[in-house]
This record gives C-alpha cells, sequence and structure tokens, in this order.
C-alpha cells in the first residue's frame, strides 16, 4: 500500500484529501475505505486534491464516481482539484465531467462549497 | 523486421508499476510523442490488472504473459491469462456508458478501446484469454 499517500486537512465543514501516488486497483482500496470512513462520520464535503497524483486507472476513477450518489443525497459532494494534464484527458474521456465540475486547487474546490453554502441560505 | 519483447510476471499488483516503466521505456526508445506514450501505458496497465484480476483471479502463481510487437509504423501488445474468458463479442456490443455512477467497476475496456487504434480478444484453447492492443505510430 505504499503507491499511495493521503494527508488529511479540515477547514470548516470540509475535508480536503491531499492524495499523492498512484490510484490503481491496488490502492483504490485503501482509498474507498477512508472515504467511507468520513462519509459515515458525516464529513460529507469532501475536497481531492489530486496535484501529485501521476496516474489515476479506472478501478480508482470507479471509487469516486461511486460515492457521487450518496454524498448528494446528505447535501455533501466531492469535488476534484488540481489534476494533471494526463489525469484530466482520461476525466474527460470517461465524460465525467458531466458529472464532476474539475477545479483548478483544492482552494477553488472549497470557494465553490462555500459558495453553494451561500446560496443555500434562506 | 518486427523486433518482439516478452515480459512474463506473477499476477500481484506490484508488477503493473513495472510493466508501466518497461512501457515508458519502448515508448522512449521508439521515439513516440508523449501523448502517444501515456495512452499505451494507460491501456496496457488496464489489460494487465484485467488479466491479474478477472483472468488469473489474481492468484500470483498464474502468471500473465505479455508479448510486444515492435513495428516501424505500429506497435502491438498481446496480454495473456489463464482465466476461462468472457462473452467480450457481446460486451464490445454494449459497452456501459463510462458515466454511470452505479459502477464502481467496468471502465477498463472503455478507455482501451478509445485510446488504442485496435483492441480484439480470443479465447486460446488450454491458455485462457488474449487481448491485443494495436496503435498505430506517429514520431514525434
Amino acid at each position: 500500500m505504499d503507491k499511495l499517500h493521503i494527508e488529511e486537512e479540515y477547514v470548516a465543514e470540509a475535508a480536503i484529501l491531499r492524495l499523492s501516488g498512484l490510484v490503481d486497483s491496488a490502492t483504490s482500496y485503501y482509498l474507498e475505505s477512508r472515504l467511507n470512513e468520513l462519509i459515515a462520520a458525516d464529513k460529507v464535503k469532501l475536497v481531492i486534491d489530486l496535484t501529485e497524483v501521476d496516474y489515476i486507472s479506472s478501478a480508482g476513477w470507479g471509487i469516486f464516481v461511486s460515492e457521487i450518489k450518496g454524498l448528494r443525497a446528505k447535501n455533501g459532494d466531492i469535488k476534484l482539484a488540481g489534476m494533471n494534464p494526463d489525469v484530466r484527458d482520461v476525466f474527460e474521456l470517461l465524460e465525467f465531467d458531466t458529472l464532476l465540475t474539475p477545479y483548478e486547487s483544492a482552494t477553488d474546490a472549497l470557494i465553490a462549497f462555500d459558495s453553494q453554502e451561500s446560496n443555500n441560505l434562506p | 523486421m518486427p523486433e518482439y519483447i516478452t515480459i512474463e510476471f506473477p499476477s500481484r499488483h506490484k508488477y503493473l508499476n513495472m510493466i508501466d516503466i518497461v512501457c515508458g521505456e519502448i515508448a522512449e526508445d521508439m521515439g513516440l510523442k508523449l501523448e502517444i506514450a501515456n495512452e499505451i501505458a494507460i491501456s496496457v496497465i488496464e489489460a494487465c490488472t484485467n488479466a491479474l484480476e478477472h483472468g488469473n483471479k489474481s492468484s500470483p502463481e498464474k502468471n500473465i504473459r505479455m508479448v510486444i510487437k515492435r513495428d516501424p509504423d505500429k506497435i502491438s501488445i498481446e496480454v495473456y491469462d489463464w482465466g476461462k474468458g468472457f462473452d467480450y463479442k457481446e460486451y464490445l456490443q454494449h459497452i456501459p456508458d463510462p458515466s454511470d455512477i452505479q459502477k464502481v467497476r467496468g471502465r477498463g475496456i472503455f478507455i482501451m478501446k478509445e485510446m488504442m487504434d485496435d483492441i480484439s480478444f480470443e479465447l486460446v484453447k488450454d491458455r485462457g484469454m488474449k487481448v491485443t492492443l494495436e496503435k498505430n505510430l506517429i514520431k514525434s
């Protein structure tokens, strides 16, 4: 499990997961397990910072999209930030840009969560 | 004359990283554009992952064989496992929507099909499944 590292930071209600390494079929279980733990603890606003990720396999992408429905049902979401061009190519090839808005940085993703929050105010 | 490179490795995920490096080295040696090299490496890793998980059921005593054929204008990669195969004709006619959020897995063949110029499957008697990936080459 040494090919994927996850660092976590909490900003207000959001959790930022900074990944580094590879998200493939071997490491995606580790990521899936951590995401499920966060969701179970009602951390449903998730920013995934992919700046240090070299490669995401189809199995890795599957983990992200499979969490979308559950997160949105709890008024949360998953926001992907900092994709390198190779990772972004596969993201678009799989048409995930119809499901998820990509962000340049984790900061941009956090701002987007804040904006959504403001729009939901009465 | 084409050149052949054959690699055989146990069904362990840790070897996929080695395959990625091998693909990169071959692509560099052939003078391929980075974009083409990445598409080949991503597709080969997906094919080897399928062979490892679905074909060989992650059994380390079952090897995966990869045969790379270098031609001046084309590279083809054959990936062999020891599995029983699957109904690939039916699958290729009805490739699932990759953006279906209900599905965690099952996007590998879509990726290979989109990134390579040709993909074919064959159930080899007394062996297992063979997947052949082909890419026409554009030199940088």
